[in-house]
């Protein structure tokens, strides 16, 4: 009886996995397909002359390279933004006995409740009158906290023992040391997945770098490629794919790398939370 | 090494509760104090007041002469041990002692033969290179000693530190704390809720309830001469037997609890004669009961008959359940006799050593 459920469920793991490749398959797959192949085997799975041509073009003709730099810039910054403000923030409020500091963490999660999409127009006029528009700034400052990683990291940092600040303070460490060299490192479960969520969610950002850019110089990788392989009639698949399977590379090895802490940092945290 | 001078200090949380009332000590240079008392009885305050984990709400706190009420804990020159040993996780053994050392900038030769030297004392050289996560109950407890004793404060602070280790461990750690004691010569201040800790390591004791300090001095004198009914029944085990009874004049007093009667020793009547007719509260130690038929017992005492519920045989004494009747007493006798349930035995009480309450205020009348 056991080993036929273990069956299923290894029978309904494959089907899943299945389900979520085949779309990463038909990337790879259209971009090794050479040029007017494409679309004449739009249904060949198995390209009948796979060709590393898109990726020659895409690396060595567009501006392939800086919209790469872009977005690392970018989202580097983004991630220890989010790891210094959401984690300070975090600790702030969980750790304060003042009574508002509750109403303080209800108010910055019912900002989760606002569809980001509403607050596009106020923040594109907004970064506009900065003159901010086309820069590296409109990417990132608006990104630097996320309210869903300070509830997050809230909920990890109330697991913490407050005995072990404590036992900092009375050790010699004021209240910086004792964040920065105890409670930090504790909450590195949480910091790991709110570093890979903030990296995975900004770097396939898409539609409001889109629209905070207009120049090659700022532009980051989803949006540049979509604007790249945009021909004047047509869209060039081939090239998009491929740019698109080399932009999917760092995300596939950050979670093979923190794939471990990912899973233990959302379990331990649906546990503790 | 250091005095700690506690002036009329309380501790009022959320503007109505009042943790610690108006509590006034002197601890000695050198002294074990150890704090007792139920949970909730504000003692973890009172320990965390004077390290500096908590803000007095009143009153002064001292230790070495000055005041330290405006004075951060990493200044105040104490080291303190959690009951849940709050071990840094991410440290090893050698980093969780090294810390405050660290922090205070001591040269590495001296931090690291300051730890070595520690870990000596405490028997876990062998763990130095360890992650606390490694560790057993007992060995993380030793660390968390280990980390108070490299930085040799003034005054170490102890908050149950053995409540979460199992019996064995807890009497071998207490043993062990006791010799630190004497090895450091510190200043020592530990709370508990084990009245058995308290007597067995403190110089003195100071029970503590509702925030209040009842009674503060050393072991044999709160087991013999309580203040009040509350630290008659809290200290001891099994606990003091209380018995409602009326006191009664004919000729000499005695207590009449209804289906036995006592005389009292002639010692006690001037201080009970204005009590005469109304009802008191008389306590008896179980040890004060002996058993009428194998117990080599003479002196003032009263002879009552009492019914066997529960037989607790120990082996070098047997701990007896029974009820007169209508007061349930417990009873530690000295016997080999087996005694059996629901029989009848014929007991002895010791009322030299009998200790009486107004029923009213609670007070020791005498």
């Amino acid at each position: 009886m056991r080993s036929r459920n273990t069956k299923l469920v290894a029978v309904a793991l494959l089907v899943l996995l299945a389900i979520n490749l085949f779309p990463l398959y038909v990337m790879v797959s259209v971009s090794v397909k050479g040029e007017g192949t494409v679309l004449s085997h739009l249904y060949d799975l198995i390209p009948s002359e796979p060709t590393l041509e898109n990726y020659r073009e895409i690396v060595s003709h567009g501006p392939f390279a800086r919209y790469f730099f872009n977005s690392t810039v970018v989202v580097a910054f983004v991630v220890l933004g989010n790891l210094a403000f959401a984690s300070t923030a975090a600790y702030a409020i969980a750790r304060s006995r003042r009574k508002y500091a509750n109403l303080m963490l209800a108010l910055l999660v019912s900002t989760m409740m606002i569809p980001k999409h509403i607050m596009m127009i106020p923040l594109f006029t907004l970064l506009l009158r900065m003159n901010l528009i086309d820069t590296y700034y409109a990417l990132v400052l608006p990104f630097l906290v996320d309210a869903f990683n300070v509830f997050f990291i809230h909920q990890y940092v109330k697991s913490v023992p407050r005995e072990m600040e404590e036992a900092a303070f009375v050790d010699g460490a004021g209240l910086f040391t004792t964040f920065t060299r105890i409670v930090f490192p504790a909450l590195k479960p949480a910091l790991v997945v709110v570093a890979t969520n903030t990296f995975l969610l900004n770097w396939n950002s898409f539609l409001l770098p889109f629209i905070l850019t207009n120049s090659d110089k700022v532009r980051t990788l989803p949006v540049g490629l979509a604007i790249f392989s945009q021909g004047e009639h047509s869209v060039d698949w081939g090239l998009l794919m491929a740019g698109a399977t080399l932009a999917a590379i760092p995300t596939i090895v950050a979670f093979a790398f923190f794939q471990k802490h990912i899973v233990r940092g959302i379990t331990e945290g649906a546990v503790r939370g | 090494m250091a005095q700690v001078v506690l002036e009329k200090v309380s501790k009022v949380f959320d503007g109505d509760v009042v943790a610690v009332d108006e509590a006034s000590i002197e601890v000695a240079d050198r002294e074990f104090v150890v704090l007792v008392g139920p949970s909730g009885c504000g003692k973890s305050t009172f320990l965390r007041m004077i390290a500096g984990l908590e803000e007095a709400s009143s009153g002064t706190i001292s230790i070495d002469g000055r005041v330290v009420n405006d004075v951060a804990p990493k200044d105040r020159d104490i080291a303190m041990v959690f009951q849940n040993y709050a071990l840094y996780p991410h440290m090893s053994v050698f980093d969780n002692m090294a810390f405050g050392l660290k922090l205070r900038k001591y040269p590495k030769d001296e931090i690291k033969q300051r730890v070595e030297d520690a870990a000596q004392i405490l028997g876990i050289q062998e763990l130095l290179d360890r992650k606390p996560k490694a560790l057993s109950g007992g060995q993380r407890q030793r660390v968390a000693v280990g980390r108070a004793i490299v930085r040799k404060p003034k005054v170490f602070l102890f908050d149950e530190p053995l409540s979460n280790l199992d019996a064995k461990l807890r009497v071998q750690m207490r043993t062990e704390i006791s010799k630190l004691h004497s090895k450091l010569k510190a200043t020592m201040l530990y709370v508990t809720h084990d009245q058995v800790e308290a007597m067995t390591m403190g110089d003195r004791i100071v029970v503590l309830k509702d925030g209040l300090i009842q009674q503060v001095a050393d072991p044999m004198t709160l087991y013999d001469s309580p203040v009040n009914k509350f630290v008659a029944g809290f200290i001891g085990s099994p606990a003091m037997n209380f018995i409602d009874a009326t006191l009664k004049d004919d000729g000499g007093l005695y207590v009449d609890e209804g289906t036995f009667k006592a005389k009292l020793p002639s010692r006690m009547e001037n201080m009970l004669r204005p009590h005469v007719g109304k009802q008191i509260t008389f306590g008896v130690r179980p040890e004060a009961i002996h058993d009428e038929a194998s117990d080599d017992f003479a002196g003032e005492s009263a002879s009552f008959k009492a019914t066997v519920e529960v037989v607790e045989p120990m082996g070098n004494e047997t701990v007896v359940y029974i009820t007169t009747g209508k007061t349930p007493l417990v009873a530690r006798l000295i016997t080999r006799r087996e005694i059996k349930p629901e029989t009848e035995i014929q007991l002895v009480m010791d009322m030299r050593r009998v200790h009486f309450f107004d029923p009213t205020d609670e007070k020791t009348i005498v």
